[in-house]
């Protein structure tokens, strides 16, 4: 016995492991589980995918990151690219809707007015001088423009007068202008008075009211329109508003401050008055 | 025959001390022009009049000054003549005074500068104040808070003049 599995003990030994593996997995076939086999070589195979899917996957990244980099690239510049276009079309029709804004305000002015005949033009720029207050609009004698026009917001708020006409542009002097000099009427009683430029005043952006009727009585906040005579200034524009009265010891009105009814370093376009019927 | 009637080292150094003009005239008008001191604005062009009459000698500063004052007089629409007869005035009489006692230091130039652009203030309130005396002292401020404010850029114009007359020295 000894002898013999001595000899023949590796064969037998082989030969049983066979039959038994064969009865595992055909009962384990049979009752549809997962074997003894399986779960063995699935333990011991395991381990060795999850370290070579790792592997792959960091590789497919690494490759991913290299060769789709230029592409994101390219398409972040280019989605900025139209994002600008974009900002750039917004900011383009901002504008375009505040100048619909303003002559559909103009015609309104035009419709209460039809003797006045307008002509729109932009800001160009201002005056760097620190002695007067003007500034460069975009029309001149190719638009019909002359020297002594008046110069509107699109609300009929006078802001100046053009003192200079080149071909294709003007300069024109505000209403806060040390040469300024208007007819006007004050408040709901209408008082007569003048509005005159004042270095002192021009500097902080206001006028001065001089002139004013013995009669007449005015206080802070009434508005006032140019009065129209002589035909300078068509009449009825607004102004500005009485920002202090001053008076002297009996009582009448020595001068008085006018605010501009429109703040003039915001003017982006104007209208001038090119032609209006005179009221005597 | 033209390389003997003209000489084009001088006449490429006018050529750019006018471009310089420009240059300096530009941003005066469009940078300059919205940066205030007290919303008072600069005015540094006699300044580079004076830098280069010091430069230059005092008929060549005056004829700079007599281009600068005419393209300055058209650009102050409140102005007729006067930049047209204070600037070459000036490029001459700093001229002058470098030819003769005045050095070409930078104290000596920043000193005549702020003369010229003091003198040029006051010589701009003469027709406010005639029109309203009673704004003299309204416009002396201001004419002190222009000259001071402008010197730096009068400094400016110092190093830029210097740096032309060494590089392109006729």
């Amino acid at each position: 016995m000894k002898a013999y599995l001595k000899k023949y003990g590796v064969r037998l030994l082989v030969i049983v492991l066979l039959v038994a593996g064969v009865l595992a997995i055909g009962r384990n076939v049979r009752d549809g589980g997962v074997g003894l086999l399986s779960n063995v070589s699935g333990a011991i195979r395991t381990p060795f995918q999850k370290v070579a899917t790792a592997v792959v996957s960091r590789m497919e990244e690494l490759y991913g990151y290299i060769y789709e980099y230029d592409n994101l690239k390219q398409e972040n510049e280019r989605l900025r690219a139209q994002l600008a276009d974009l900002e750039q079309q917004i900011r383009e029709n901002d504008q375009a809707a505040e100048e619909n804004a303003r002559l559909r305000e103009i015609l309104n002015l035009q419709q209460k007015h039809t003797d006045y005949v307008f002509e729109s033009a932009k800001v160009v720029s201002w005056n760097a001088s620190n002695w007067d207050s003007s500034f460069t609009i975009s029309k001149g004698a190719d638009a019909e423009l002359a020297v002594g026009d008046s110069v509107v917001t699109e609300y009929g708020v006078l802001v100046g007068t053009i003192t200079e006409v080149g071909a294709s542009w003007s300069t024109v002097e505000t209403v806060v202008d040390l040469d300024t000099n208007i007819g006007v009427l004050v408040g709901a009683e209408e008082v007569s008075g003048i509005l005159e430029g004042d270095y002192t005043l021009m500097r902080s952006q206001y006028m001065r009211l001089s002139f004013v009727a013995e009669t007449g009585q005015i206080i802070t906040g009434d508005i006032v329109v140019t009065s129209g005579a002589g035909g300078a200034y068509p009449q009825g524009l607004i102004v500005g508003t009485v920002s202090s009265v001053h008076s002297e010891a009996a009582g009448q009105v020595e001068y008085a401050v006018v605010e501009p009814y429109t703040k003039l370093d915001d003017l982006t376009q104007v209208f001038i008055i090119k032609d209006y019927r005179v009221v005597e | 025959m033209f390389a003997d009637i003209i000489d084009l080292k001088k006449l490429r150094l006018a050529l750019i001390y006018i471009l310089t003009l420009l240059i300096l005239l530009f941003f005066q008008d469009t940078v300059f022009a919205r940066l205030g001191l007290l919303g008072v604005k600069m005015l540094f062009i006699p300044a580079a009049c004076v830098a280069v009459s010091l430069f230059e000698g005092g008929f060549r500063g005056g004829l700079f000054g007599l281009l600068a004052g005419v393209l300055c007089d058209l650009a102050f629409p409140e102005n007729t003549l006067l930049f047209t007869v204070l600037f070459p005035a000036i490029g001459f009489l700093s001229g002058l005074a470098s030819e003769f006692w005045l050095s070409r230091s930078f104290t000596a130039y920043l000193t005549t500068a702020g003369a010229a652009l003091l003198f040029t203030a006051l010589a701009q309130t003469v027709r406010v104040v005639l029109v309203e005396p009673g704004s003299a002292v309204a416009c002396l401020t201001t004419a002190l808070v222009q000259t001071v404010w402008s010197m730096p850029m009068a400094a400016a114009c110092y190093a830029l003049m210097r740096w032309i007359h060494k590089r392109w020295k006729a």
